[in-house]
């Protein structure tokens, strides 16, 4: 397919297919917005390559270190890429933008006001081709500037994050108890992520298994005190493993003193749960700890 | 020399020997007996524990299945109930609990807790406190008039007591009519909840000697900021022994309103109050506190030194302080307890 839309600086796909397979990898989101001028026909037709120059060179000053502006060849149209941020960060830097451009102008760009309209697309994950992104973008764009100056359209299809699979062990010697932890964990609604739950007696049966050695996010629920080897061991097996940051690891206890907790979390647990606890309070831990997965 | 005819002696190994064919029986009988019971209980839970599960979880209204029928029932109920009360805090599923106990178990635990074995009447007395039995209050209320009572049955009937009736146990805590070890009656005090231990702090000075002590302890163990104009209040007692306890519960609790009060310990002839006068210290800046802690760093006394010197240590900057000390000071025991927290620190 070959695209009506082109960059002037060629390497702009590649950037964007290389940040996009890394926003699945790291969970961060990057956003890409589609800027155009709405009073593009007030431009001096002779100075505007040099007034495109000028706003792109403003474009490029006013973005982080880390995000990238590029100007579509024969347009006066860019294309940002803000890495690390959302559409919520995004929307607040154009809605900075446009007020900044209103108030203080182009730099060496007088007798012309440039007003601005937008629009903008979430990345979440690295599905579709680069030249179908950007002509639906480019399209947006179209309506958003019909719309009138200053204007932002939000673009929600590349919004939506792949499904993660999760690996959840509980390890808990009450066999009941066992099983409400599994039917609560089991009930959890999460967006994003798909648990894949196991439960083991004690920390020898769940050393035993090959269970954890997979790449997965693992999340492992275990009590400190089990037969055979205790949820501590396990603590210590997990966070000397390479690539231990994988394993999200909360402890529960019945009657635990502080001195305990302290050697747990300085031992690399995450959380701690004295007994008895309750189950909307592990829920909603999980909850937050998934989300922080990504930021 | 007891002359005893074969024929007896033959009569005499037969009878044994059938007493131990019996015994042998009987063990192997009861032995089964006990292990199909296990298998039953089991086996219950197994189909019954997540109808249990939505029961609890508002998910299902009590389905007739999980009304007992027998005694193997009750026995995984009781297995079930304990695993949720002993690892969930949830209002709502100890609610249930308590009224299904009181509903349908009511009986089996009233039953054991007339019978002759004395572990069968404690593991009632432990049911009715872990399920809240509150129907078995009055029942249990009329056990304690019983003259043969186990130390241990009177002290789980004093807990139930605290549990059902608070403000009849509030009442009579003063005069408590059984003796009670440390160890028993800081069990019962660490089961109370904060309300009724501020209760009890109007009363305090009517309860035994020890167990005035035992209380303030407790508090401390509590770390809640409630108890600290009552702690505070108990500085200038009389009793020496109730100033070391209320320093040290307040120490717990960590924090400090009034540095003014806490000096008279400064001079203090009792080791024990200097002493935690010094942790307590801790708890400022050293801007605020370090003449003091300077001075009691070179107390005559070991552990005062000791706990001056890990005040100082353990503060912003206290490493400094204490070098300044050891380069300044010509006390050799104070220099040398400092020396030892700093290393201590470095080797930390």
């Amino acid at each position: 397919m070959i695209s009506e839309y082109s960059f002037e600086d060629t390497i702009a796909e590649q950037i964007f297919n290389a940040l996009r397979t890394y926003v699945v990898r790291s969970r961060t989101v990057i956003t890409a917005i589609f800027l155009g001028l709405y009073n593009e026909n007030e431009f001096d037709i002779e100075k505007t390559s040099e007034a495109e120059e000028k706003i792109t060179g403003f474009l490029q000053n006013t973005t982080r270190k880390s995000d990238f502006v590029f100007k579509f060849a024969g347009q006066t149209k860019w294309f940002i890429i803000l890495s690390q941020s959302g559409e919520r960060e995004a929307a607040a830097f154009l809605r900075r933008l446009y007020i900044l451009v209103k108030e203080k102008g182009i730099p060496a760009l007088e007798n012309y006001e440039p007003l601005f309209s937008a629009s903008m697309a979430e990345i979440g994950n690295d599905e579709g081709t680069f030249e179908e992104f950007i002509a639906n973008g480019m399209s947006v764009l179209a309506d958003s500037l019909s719309k009138g100056p200053q204007q932002i359209e939000y673009i929600a299809t590349y919004k939506k994050r792949p499904l993660e699979m999760i690996r959840v062990s509980i390890l808990e010697e009450n066999a009941i108890f066992r099983h409400v932890l599994y039917r609560t964990l089991n009930n959890l609604d999460l967006d994003h992520f798909e648990m894949e739950i196991k439960v083991f007696q004690d920390g020898y049966e769940f050393l035993e298994s090959d269970w954890y050695l997979s790449s997965h996010t693992h999340l492992i629920i275990a009590n400190d005190i089990l037969p055979r080897q205790s949820g501590l061991d396990v603590l210590h097996k997990m966070r000397m493993l390479p690539n231990n940051k994988r394993f999200i690891i909360f402890m529960m206890t019945k009657g635990s003193s502080e001195g305990d907790m302290i050697y747990a979390y300085e031992s690399g647990a995450d959380n701690y749960f004295i007994k008895p606890f309750n189950l909307r309070l592990l829920e909603v831990e999980i909850k937050r700890t998934f989300e922080r997965l990504w930021p | 020399m007891i002359e005893i005819s074969i024929d007896t002696l033959i009569k005499g190994i037969g009878v044994l020997s059938l007493i131990i064919v019996l015994l042998c029986i009987y063990i192997v009988l009861n032995g089964r007996r006990e292990k199909a019971l296990a298998n039953d209980v089991r086996t219950y839970i197994q189909n019954k524990q997540d109808l249990w599960y939505r029961y609890f979880n508002d998910e299902i209204t009590l389905p007739p299945e999980l009304i007992p029928n027998n005694n193997t029932d009750i026995k995984a109920i009781e297995k079930i109930f304990l695993a949720y009360t002993q690892n969930i805090s949830n209002p709502t599923i100890m609610e249930k609990i308590r009224n299904f106990s009181n509903q349908y178990l009511r009986q089996y635990y009233l039953n054991l807790l007339m019978n002759k074995r004395w572990s069968l009447r404690m593991n009632a007395l432990y049911r009715i406190i872990s399920f809240r039995i509150d129907s078995l209050a009055d029942e249990c209320k009329k056990l304690w008039e019983r003259a043969k009572l186990s130390p241990e049955e009177r002290f789980q009937l004093l807990v139930i007591h605290s549990i059902f009736d608070e403000d009849g146990f509030i009442r009579e805590f003063a005069n408590l009519s059984i003796k009670l070890s440390e160890y028993e009656y800081r069990k019962l005090l660490i089961g109370f909840n904060s309300e009724i231990l501020k209760k009890l702090t109007n009363q305090m000075a009517d309860f035994p000697k020890e167990y005035q002590y035992y209380f303030i302890d407790v508090l401390g163990l509590r770390r809640n900021l409630d108890f600290l104009p009552f702690l505070e209040n108990n500085l200038s007692h009389k009793d020496p022994e109730i100033r070391i306890r209320s320093l040290k519960a307040l120490n717990e609790i960590g924090i400090v309103t009034d540095l003014e009060q806490y000096k008279v310990f400064l001079s203090s002839p009792i080791w024990e109050e200097r002493l935690m006068l010094a942790k307590l210290l801790g708890s400022f800046t050293l801007d605020q506190v370090y003449p003091y802690l300077e001075q009691l760093l070179q107390d005559e006394n070991w552990w005062v030194r000791s706990h001056a010197a890990r005040s100082i240590g353990n503060s912003k900057d206290g490493k400094l302080w204490l070098e300044k000390f050891i380069a300044t000071a010509q006390d050799q025991y104070a220099i040398d307890m400092a020396r030892e927290v700093l290393e201590e620190g470095i080797n930390q």
